[in-house]
C-alpha cells in the first residue's frame, strides 16, 4: 500500500498520542500510560465506529505502546480487508479533533492531581488495580500445574491457577478460555509422550532374598506414527507456551496502564 | 474581567463531571468511547479530557476496569462502578438536588 492514506493516518494518530504523552510528562502526570492507552483505545473505537469495519484489528493497546511496534490505530485496515484509506483518514482526523488539544488533556490531568493532593481525605477507597505479579502467578501455576499434572498434589496448583485466571479482571473471557485450554498444553503433551514411551515397555520384577530388581525392555526405536505424534505434541506444547507468554505480556501491560 | 461562558462552564465542570461519569456507569459497564459519546459537549470540554477523569476515578477506587472482546477490533477496557463508586454517586445526588434547586431559585429571584 505504501505511505498513502492508512500510513499517514497512523502517523498522525501516533504523533497525536506522542504529543499528549509529552504534554502529560511536562506536567508531571503520574498516570500517563493509562491516559494515553485510553486515548489510543478511543481512537481505535472511533475509527471502527466511523468506518464500520475492523479497523485496528491488527493493533491493540499492547501493540502500539508496550511493544513499540509501528502498528498504529489505523493499521488494521492495512490487512486489505478493512475500510479504504480515505475513510480511515477522515475517521482519524475526526477522532483527533474530538479528543481535543493535548495541552487541555494534560491540564485536566494535572488539575486532577492537584485536587487529589489537596483533598486526600476524600479518597480513602483502596486502589483496586491488580498488581502485575498476580496474573503472572496465575499463568505460572496453570503452566507448572499442567507440567506436573501426573502427580496428585500439583493438580492443586493447576486448579488454583485456573481459579485465579477466571476471577481476574485483567483478561477478556476469550483470553481466559485460552488460558484454560492452551496454557496446560505443554504439560499434557509431556505426559502424553511419557505415557506413549512407557506403554511399549515390558517390565519384569525378580525377587531374590531382600533384593528386588525391576527390568524394563522396549522396542528401542520409534515408529513413524510415534514420530508424527511427538512432532504434533511438540507443536501443541509450543502453542501453549506462546499463549502463556502472550497472556502474561498482556496482563503486565494492562496492570501497568 | 468578566468570565466568558467557556470559563463559567469550566468552573462548573469541576467537581461535577466525575459524578456524571459515575452516573453513566449506573446501567452497567461501558468503554471509554461510549462514555465520551454520551458526555461530550456541555459536560466534557473535549472527549480526551474524559481519560484523566477515568484514571482518577479508578485510582480512587470508584470505578474498576475489565477487558472484553470487541467484534470491531482489539479487546476493549470496560469501566464499571465499584461499591464505593455507587456510594459516592448516592452522596453526590443527595447534595446535588438541593444545590440545583437553590441555584435555580437564586437565578429566578427578581425575574418575575
Amino acid at each position: 500500500m505504501g505511505i498513502s492514506g492508512v500510513g499517514r493516518a497512523n502517523e498522525r494518530a501516533e504523533r497525536y498520542l506522542a504529543d499528549v504523552d509529552a504534554a502529560l510528562a511536562a506536567r508531571g502526570v503520574d498516570d500517563r500510560g493509562e491516559i494515553v492507552d485510553g486515548l489510543r483505545e478511543h481512537l481505535l473505537a472511533a475509527i471502527a465506529s466511523a468506518t464500520g469495519a475492523a479497523a485496528g484489528s491488527a493493533a491493540g493497546p499492547a501493540a502500539g505502546s508496550a511493544t513499540g511496534t509501528p502498528a498504529g490505530p489505523a493499521a488494521g485496515s492495512a490487512t486489505g480487508s478493512g475500510p479504504d484509506d480515505a475513510a480511515v483518514d477522515t475517521a482519524v482526523d475526526a477522532a483527533i479533533r474530538e479528543l481535543g488539544d493535548p495541552l487541555a488533556i494534560a491540564a485536566e490531568a494535572a488539575g486532577d492531581q492537584l485536587a487529589e493532593r489537596t483533598a486526600p481525605a476524600e479518597r480513602t477507597a483502596p486502589d483496586r488495580r491488580t498488581p502485575a505479579w498476580v496474573p503472572v502467578l496465575a499463568i505460572v501455576l496453570v503452566l507448572v500445574g499442567g507440567l506436573l499434572v501426573g502427580f496428585v498434589v500439583p493438580v492443586v496448583l493447576l486448579v488454583a491457577g485456573l481459579v485465579m485466571v477466571w476471577v481476574s479482571r485483567v483478561w477478556t473471557p476469550g483470553e481466559k478460555v485460552a488460558a484454560t485450554f492452551l496454557v496446560p498444553l505443554p504439560g499434557i503433551a509431556l505426559w502424553t509422550v511419557l505415557s506413549v514411551a512407557t506403554a511399549g515397555q515390558q517390565c519384569s520384577t525378580v525377587t531374590s532374598g531382600i533384593d528386588t530388581q525391576t527390568t524394563c525392555t522396549g522396542s528401542g526405536g520409534m515408529s513413524a506414527g510415534g514420530v508424527a505424534l511427538t512432532a504434533a505434541l511438540g507443536v501443541l506444547a509450543l502453542v501453549g507456551l506462546a499463549a502463556a507468554w502472550t497472556l502474561v505480556r498482556r496482563a503486565v501491560h494492562r496492570t501497568a496502564a | 474581567m468578566l468570565p466568558g461562558q467557556a470559563q463559567v462552564l469550566a468552573n462548573l465542570r469541576r467537581g461535577v463531571v466525575e459524578y456524571c461519569v459515575l452516573a453513566s456507569l449506573r446501567s452497567g459497564e461501558r468503554y471509554g468511547f461510549d462514555i465520551a459519546r454520551e458526555l461530550e459537549g456541555t459536560l466534557l470540554a473535549s472527549a480526551g479530557t474524559l481519560y484523566p477523569l477515568l484514571a482518577r476515578l479508578r485510582k480512587g477506587g470508584l470505578v474498576e476496569t475489565s477487558w472484553r472482546e470487541s467484534t470491531e477490533g482489539p479487546p476493549r477496557r470496560y469501566y464499571g462502578l465499584t461499591p464505593e463508586g455507587v456510594s459516592a454517586l448516592a452522596e453526590f445526588e443527595a447534595a446535588w438536588v438541593p444545590f440545583h434547586h437553590a441555584v435555580n431559585t437564586a437565578l429566578s429571584e427578581g425575574k418575575s
